[in-house]
């Protein structure tokens, strides 16, 4: 039907076009309500002009028409039927009628319309249409009355025209309304056309200032935009914004990683080279070598896993996460690789308000919780008391969920506490790579969520990440 | 751009519709032989070399003529149950009723003739006549001429004794051309209703036809005849030295034989072709030298003339134009009383 059906791309579409046919479509019924209008106006008017020729011819043969002795005398003037044909090629009808409608004289079959039936006006024209000899006829009916000895009787003239000059001047009219406004029109349009020209004309530098930057420059937008474009600014320059941030924080993660890679792989070349040396330091620094190769595995896993999580926290695939089968799955995990040892391990699930849901990242939020478990592990006492607790709370006056892993470990002093999401702190000679809370504290974020380290009593330590409900939730659980 | 396209289709489509029903397609008759039957109030003689001539010019075509008085040819026309595919008449009004009671086709791409002798593109004039005086060269040897109609009104009223029972004219009742000349006679003042009257007090003889009226003259039983057909009489008088005739000076009515093609046509294409033919330089110029008609239009090719020239006067010419005014004198009511007070006027009793 349309080019574009065959077209296998799809075109973007244009705001001039669609904006050039709205003003067209709009000139266009603007036009066509004129034409009507313009239709009936000249159709009025061609009839008023031509009504009066027909009333004055019929006043004409009126005025002939006298009482004699004898009875009415009709003496029909040339001029009455002259006036009607003056230059025109209509064809005429006349009769001349009796109050009852019979004919007096001329063509006795003319349609009536049904005039004789009901009362006729005495002196007023009536004017009416019918077909007449295969064409539409113009008809007048104008009576008078005449003073005889005996009563007062009623003469009518009735007195035909074909439509033919009418039609002509009415068509006349028509066109000669028609073309100042078709030209009226095609000024509007063109108007049109250079307004939203003169209207496009910021997006266009908007391209321009776009197109000509280096790819390092994100500096946001100078053009000053109009009020329609504003949000749409607004936008880019919040996306640029944001990609800045996110290429400065690439940028020094990738420099704290290879120093840290770096350092880490020295150390490891250390122990390594002492490792030639014979007798019991050689062995003592086989092991140290082992120990420090351990610790750099650790570190490139936590280190990928870190860049997974703001990886996905950039992409924002948020979906309906179950926590109590997140946390449980988890569970089922470390006891199946078999860490725990000796550890005890407790499950704390909201017993009320069905299941606890919440839109995130299910793989991010594994790693997390993953990362929690793993450290109270790791820094607690080899009988450790690990607690899994899911529990409804309230986060900045919103519902939400909190999780908490608590364990039964030396727990953080408080002057550690706010330095442990910062990459790379490790506090403590038995601390890790310094990444796994910070790799928690960027979930939470990630998620609008908040990350909170408290002391649990009367020794231990109990990390908490409280989660927004999940909306639908919300509106379910309130209806 | 898709629209263009839709525009220029649109365009094509709106010509070619226009073109086949400006051509008339399909034409219909083609090459088969058709019969045209034409209606006429004119002369058999005065029609037959015309007809000839369009015959020639058409091959497969022939015209069957059948000749009427005019207002027999009016009631035949009513009548008949077959209406012919021509009709031919001098009489104007009868000519306008037929047209106006919507009988006629209208005929295209006709040769541009004068406004007043064509009406609505369905009745063509074709001939262009003066309403002359014929006279007896004899009797006015010694006489002068009239000159305007209240001449002829004081000649006839002050010598009775020479224009006493000597002077003829139409019988309005009897002839439609008659009654035509006479009502535009009376339309046009009172000098036409004061010469009726003069012509009744000097005993007027009433005739039938214009032929008639110019073999008394020819023959001393009139000395003059009022309001004969030009061209018929002109005829005679080129070839009678006794006969003169005149068109008076203050006006002279010039009327035309007018065709219409029949709405009831089956032939129309055919029968446009005679209108065309008529209308034509050769139709003209076959009018002019083959006919005793006198054409409506002066022809480039013929020996210069101007009718004006074959008539004793210089004078206004005042043709009747083919209008539904001319109606006004058929009106019932009107006819009567024109014809009564016409009749009272000729025969004396004048009120």
């Amino acid at each position: 039907m349309t080019a574009t059906d065959h077209a296998p791309q799809i075109r973007p579409y244009s705001l001039r076009r669609r904006l050039m046919i709205a003003s067209m479509a709009v000139f266009a019924s603007l036009i066509a309500i004129l034409s009507v209008g313009l239709w009936t106006y000249a159709g009025s008017a061609a009839d008023q002009t031509y009504d009066l020729l027909l009333r004055g011819a019929a006043i004409a043969i009126l005025e002939r028409v006298t009482v004699t002795p004898e009875g009415i005398d009709i003496d029909l003037p040339p001029s009455a039927l002259e006036i009607l044909t003056l230059d025109q090629d209509d064809r005429v009808f006349y009769r001349i009628v009796d109050e009852h409608g019979t004919t007096l004289t001329g063509t006795p079959d003319l349609p009536t319309d049904g005039l004789f039936t009901r009362p006729l006006p005495r002196q007023e024209p009536v004017f009416f249409d019918s077909v007449y000899s295969g064409e539409r006829v113009r008809f007048v009916v104008n009576g008078r009355t005449l003073l005889s000895a005996d009563k007062p009787q009623w003469i009518g003239v009735q007195i035909g025209q074909t439509r033919i000059a009418r039609n002509a001047m009415q068509w006349d009219l028509i066109l000669k309304g028609l073309i100042p406004l078709g030209a009226l029109a095609l000024t509007g349009v063109l108007l049109a056309r250079a307004g939203i020209g003169l209207a496009m004309r910021p997006l266009s530098g908007i391209e321009r200032d776009i197109r000509s930057r280096q790819p390092n420059d994100l500096q946001p937008l100078s053009t000053a935009p109009p009020r329609e474009i504003e949000s749409l600014i607004t936008a880019i320059n919040g996306f640029m914004r944001r990609l800045d941030i996110s290429r400065g924080q690439a940028e020094s993660f990738i420099a704290d990683v290879a120093h840290q890679m770096r350092t880490s792989l020295a150390t490891l070349y250390g122990h390594l080279e002492r490792a030639d040396n014979s007798g019991k330091d050689g062995a003592l620094a086989v092991v140290k070598a082992r120990d420090q190769a351990q610790r750099t595995v650790r570190l490139t896993n936590q280190l990928l896993s870190h860049a997974m999580v703001i990886h996905r926290a950039d992409k924002q695939m948020f979906q309906p996460v179950d926590l109590a089968a997140l946390v449980c799955r988890l569970l089922e995990e470390i006891i199946r690789d078999d860490k725990a040892g000796a550890i005890e391990f407790a499950v704390e699930l909201p017993q009320e308000g069905g299941v606890p849901t919440v839109d995130g990242d299910p793989i991010a939020l594994r790693e997390a919780l993953r990362n929690l478990v793993d450290n109270a592990v790791r820094h607690g006492p080899l009988d450790n008391q690990i607690t899994l607790r899911v529990e409804a709370t309230d986060l900045r006056s919103h519902p939400a969920y909190a999780i908490s892993v608590e364990d039964a470990g030396p727990g953080i002093c408080d002057a550690d506490k706010p330095r442990v999401t910062e990459r790379f702190y490790s506090s403590g000679p038995g601390g890790g790579s310094g990444v796994g809370l910070a790799i928690v504290a960027a979930v939470a974020e990630s998620h609008k969520g908040a990350f909170r380290l408290s002391d649990r009593m009367p020794c231990g330590l109990c990390v908490t990440i409280t989660l927004p409900r999940r909306q639908a939730e919300i509106v379910g659980g309130g209806a | 751009m898709r629209a263009g396209w839709i525009l220029t289709a649109l365009g094509v489509l709106v010509a070619t519709a226009f073109v086949l029903l400006h051509e008339g397609w399909p034409r219909s008759t083609g090459t088969r032989p058709v019969k045209l039957e034409l209606w006429s109030a004119t002369d058999t003689s005065a029609m037959a070399a015309i007809v000839a001539g369009f015959e020639a010019s058409h091959p497969g075509v022939t015209v069957h003529y059948t000749e009427f008085n005019t207002s027999e040819l009016q009631k035949a026309v009513f009548a008949a149950k077959t209406k012919p595919d021509l009709i031919i008449s001098p009489a104007m009004d009868l000519q306008v009723q037929l047209v106006n009671r919507g009988l006629a086709s209208p005929v295209a791409d006709v040769p541009q003739t004068p406004d007043w002798s064509r009406w609505r593109g369905e009745l063509f004039g074709f001939t262009k006549e003066p309403v002359a005086l014929v006279y007896n060269r004899a009797a006015f040897a010694h006489r002068r001429l009239p000159e305007t109609r209240s001449d002829l009104a004081g000649m006839i009223r002050d010598d009775p004794a020479f224009f006493d029972g000597r002077v003829g004219t139409y019988d309005v009742a009897l002839s439609g051309v008659g009654y035509m000349f006479a009502t535009q006679d009376a339309q046009r003042g009172f000098q036409a209703s004061r010469l009726v009257e003069s012509l009744g007090r000097a005993k007027v003889k009433t005739y039938c036809c214009t032929l008639d009226m110019v073999r008394d003259v020819a023959d001393s039983r009139l000395v003059l005849a009022y309001n004969v057909i030009g061209s018929y009489a002109l005829k005679k008088v080129e070839a009678d030295p006794r006969l003169g005739i005149l068109l008076l000076s203050d006006y002279a009515l010039v009327f035309t034989r007018s065709v219409l093609v029949t709405k009831a046509s089956a032939a129309k294409t055919a029968a446009g072709s005679f209108v065309r033919f008529l209308l034509s330089p050769a139709g003209q110029r076959l009018i002019d030298e083959r006919s005793a008609l006198l054409p409506l239009v002066r022809n480039a090719h013929a020996t210069p003339w101007a009718f004006e020239s074959r008539f004793d006067a210089n004078t206004a010419l005042l043709p009747i134009r083919l209008r539904p005014s001319l109606l006004t004198w058929l009106d019932a009511r009107k006819q009567e009383k024109f014809l009564r007070d016409w009749q009272a006027s000729i025969s004396g009793r004048a009120q």
